[in-house]
């Protein structure tokens, strides 16, 4: 997925938790922030962003404190959505 | 072997170093032997990689850049006593041994070392590992025999001790404004000035012992500079046996201050017997001639730069040594090496920038002596030119080239220790416990492959600290598990966070609001990615599964994770948190087991209480009674910090 003219950036990302793997695509500017992309997928696949993260098909974390466009530089557009767990009883 | 008694001075080759080959089959290279005076002369104790050669053949040493670095880093009372040459195939074994040792000759005499030595030449065969020792102690000649020594440590160690001598210098530079380069021969000059003052006619060395457990240690030994022998003569003498009642300083050996019993301590750098010199000038008394004061005034524009050094300086001394002669012979000549060298560290950017340098010792692993190393504090640990020399530090000791083992953290402190001095001593002044994971019981699976977390770590659980978390913080003392790791093989020197700390981290990248910070919010393994990346600059991998029952099938990914990375994982699911330590792993049967470090223990640090409570403990996905140990109806996040390749 080539990052298209306008500086916009393209994601497609699987939701795991959902054994028949649905994807989406994303295009979103390069200097929109990472939480836009996390949290347009949370409400595609209707799960409460807050409680979602995304992570590389590699399974490495991406803080999502920073642009998209870094994103797509440092981690590539092949994405996962997992659900985030809270611990501590 | 049996060697012949006669032979047995001049050529047995005994070697203590554990691995004496550094440089890979491949390469061809140079390596400089290590001995000592205070040993029997082939007596191989270490070896370095000579890393500056001429750009034309890389066994050709530049002489001047590694007597340079070489004589920084070796302490003295050791000393360069042969070569080792990796060659090509089917090389003249003798001329490559001749070659060997005419270099360490010629790097002795760059060390100032004395040119009359027995010397070792020694080749390896690159295609079959085979090392051949020659030796030229007059004649040069084949060694008749070689012996690795069984208990290296007990032999550098037994009848040895260290010398330490910390002295800080302010030396005044005055330079023309009109010609800048005058700066670097006024500190030359300047630095010339303090070698010579350490023999002026009013100095005096103070040394006593560091030992504290020594509960009537010997009064401290004032030496004169009038008792000081010749430091030109290389040779160290044994006093001859002298009477009980003879206190004079100058018959006094190193081992008036330790007692003869070592038998409860084991041999090795960090239980070596100490010696501390202090040096001092005494000013006051009579000069040489009378004068009236004047004051000298000498025209034009100068500047005034105060250049500050820090000299710190260790030596290796057999405990028969006369004290004279090891503050003669090996501790002033050290600072006067250790000030050239810092000088010569200074002289290219004098004017521009101030380096601030420190000395520090390390007992780098594999090394059965420790070694010298100066870093600029100016900018860091992580700057570029410090990684440098880290990264050839590093080379030059055959060490791994992907984990920092030479960070200030680790450095050796030979000072007197202050009052209440702590070191180790974490929160509230109770260490805590470390690695509880040996020595418990196995984990039951049969023909299982273990593979575990490498390194060491804190336990953190509930509690700690008196800080009452039970119930919410059982992810947070994971994270702090995590992190003492990190910081215990000095990828940080930070502290382990507290939860307020890790909470502020949260809040300061915009991942929870500021109302998080003294909350008791539950958090998991993304969270943990996050302060460790802000924290600690680490990266984290996930492992997300939908399901408990899916876990074993992650034990290969685990196991090669506790392979390669070897870090403490994270395991966040149900509403537990646990810290993950290794698996046990049968790839043929599927059966596995988990070596879990719970975070939830309440109780106090009490290691039997621990593993008898199965607070650290292997768990068995399924138990003999059929019990999960994970939740079937959960999903999981295992969070894996990648371990920074860095020096």
């Amino acid at each position: 997925m080539a990052s298209g003219a306008g500086g916009k950036v393209s994601f497609k990302v699987t939701l795991t938790s959902d054994p028949k793997l649905p994807f989406k695509v994303f295009s979103v500017p390069e200097g929109a922030p990472f939480t836009a992309v996390l949290k347009f997928a949370a409400e595609e696949f209707k799960v409460p962003p807050q409680t979602s993260a995304i992570i590389t098909n590699d399974g490495v974390g991406i803080n999502p404190q920073q642009s998209a466009g870094n994103v797509f530089l440092k981690h590539g557009s092949e994405l996962r959505l997992i659900p985030r767990d809270r611990v501590g009883a | 072997m049996v060697d012949d008694d006669s032979n047995e001075k001049t050529t047995t080759i005994r070697i203590l170093c554990r691995k004496l080959v550094l440089i890979t089959k491949t390469e061809s290279g140079i390596q400089w032997l290590i001995g000592s005076p205070f040993l029997p002369t082939f007596t191989i104790i270490s070896t370095f990689r000579c890393i500056h050669t001429l750009p034309s053949d890389p066994l050709s040493p530049d002489f001047s850049k590694e007597s340079d670095d070489i004589q920084a880093l070796l302490p003295r009372g050791f000393e360069v006593i042969g070569a080792l040459i990796v060659g090509a195939s089917n090389l003249n074994v003798e001329g490559c041994a001749r070659d060997a040792i005419d270099a360490s000759g010629l790097m002795r005499k760059a060390l100032s070392q004395s040119e009359t030595h027995g010397l070792v030449g020694a080749v390896v065969d690159p295609s079959s590992g085979d090392i051949r020792f020659f030796i030229s102690n007059s004649v040069f000649e084949s060694a008749t025999s070689v012996v690795y020594e069984d208990q290296p440590q007990k032999y550098v160690w037994e009848r040895s001790c260290v010398l330490s001598c910390e002295l800080p210098i302010k030396l005044p530079v005055y330079y023309s404004l009109k010609d800048p380069k005058d700066a670097e021969d006024m500190l030359t000059r300047a630095t010339e000035a303090v070698a010579s003052k350490l023999r002026d006619v009013k100095t005096t060395y103070m040394l006593e012992t560091l030992d504290g457990s020594v509960t009537k240690a010997p009064q401290p030994v004032i030496i004169w500079n009038s008792e000081l022998g010749l430091p030109s003569d290389f040779t160290f003498g044994t006093p001859s046996d002298n009477t009980s009642q003879e206190s004079n300083a100058k018959s006094l050996s190193c081992s008036h201050f330790f007692s003869e019993d070592r038998n409860h301590k084991s041999c090795s750098v960090e239980n070596a017997d100490k010696i501390h010199v202090t040096f001092l000038l005494a000013t006051s008394g009579a000069s040489i001639k009378p004068t009236a004061p004047f004051a000298e005034y000498i025209p034009g524009e100068a500047k005034l730069l105060v250049v500050d050094y820090k000299l710190k300086v260790i030596c290796y001394a057999a405990k028969d040594l006369h004290l004279t002669d090891a503050v003669s012979k090996l501790i002033i000549p050290g600072l006067v090496d250790q000030l050239r060298s810092m000088k010569n560290m200074t002289l290219s950017n004098i004017l521009s920038q101030h380096p601030k340098l420190h000395p520090y010792h390390f007992n780098p692993p594999g090394y059965l002596h420790p070694i010298t190393a100066i870093y600029e504090s100016h900018y860091g640990e992580t700057e570029m030119k410090q990684v440098e020399i880290r990264r050839a530090l590093h080379l030059r000791l055959g060490l791994p080239l992907d984990r920092p083992l030479l960070r200030i953290a680790s450095a050796m402190n030979f000072s007197i220790p202050k009052e209440g001095a702590s070191g180790n001593i974490l929160r509230k002044g109770i260490p805590l416990l470390k690695d509880v994971h040996m020595g418990i019981p196995n984990s039951g699976v049969q023909g299982g492959i273990v593979s575990l977390v490498q390194g060491s770590y804190e336990y953190h659980h509930y509690l700690q600290d008196g800080f009452d978390d039970s119930g919410w913080g059982c992810a947070y003392r994971s994270l702090q598990t995590i992190v003492s790791w990190f910081k215990i093989q000095q990828y940080t020197s930070i502290g382990v966070p507290s939860h307020r700390e890790i909470q502020q981290s949260l809040v300061e990248i915009g991942d929870k609001g500021p109302s998080f910070v003294g909350s008791h919010e539950w958090i998991g393994a993304i969270e943990l990615s996050f302060v460790l990346d802000k924290l600690l600059g680490v990266s984290c991998k996930v492992i997300n599964v939908r399901s408990g029952d899916e876990l074993p099938e992650k034990c290969r990914e685990l196991a090669m994770h506790f392979e390669t990375q070897g870090t403490p994982i994270m395991i966040g699911g149900g509403v537990l948190a646990y810290t993950l330590l290794g698996v046990d792993y049968n790839e043929a049967s599927g059966d596995c087991a988990f070596l879990i470090l719970d975070p939830h223990y309440t109780g106090n640090d009490d290691l039997k209480k621990i593993v008898n409570g199965g607070w650290c403990g292997w768990k068995k996905a399924v138990d003999s009674k059929g019990k999960h140990f994970f939740l079937h109806n959960k999903f999981y996040n295992l969070l894996l910090p990648q371990r920074p390749n860095m020096v």
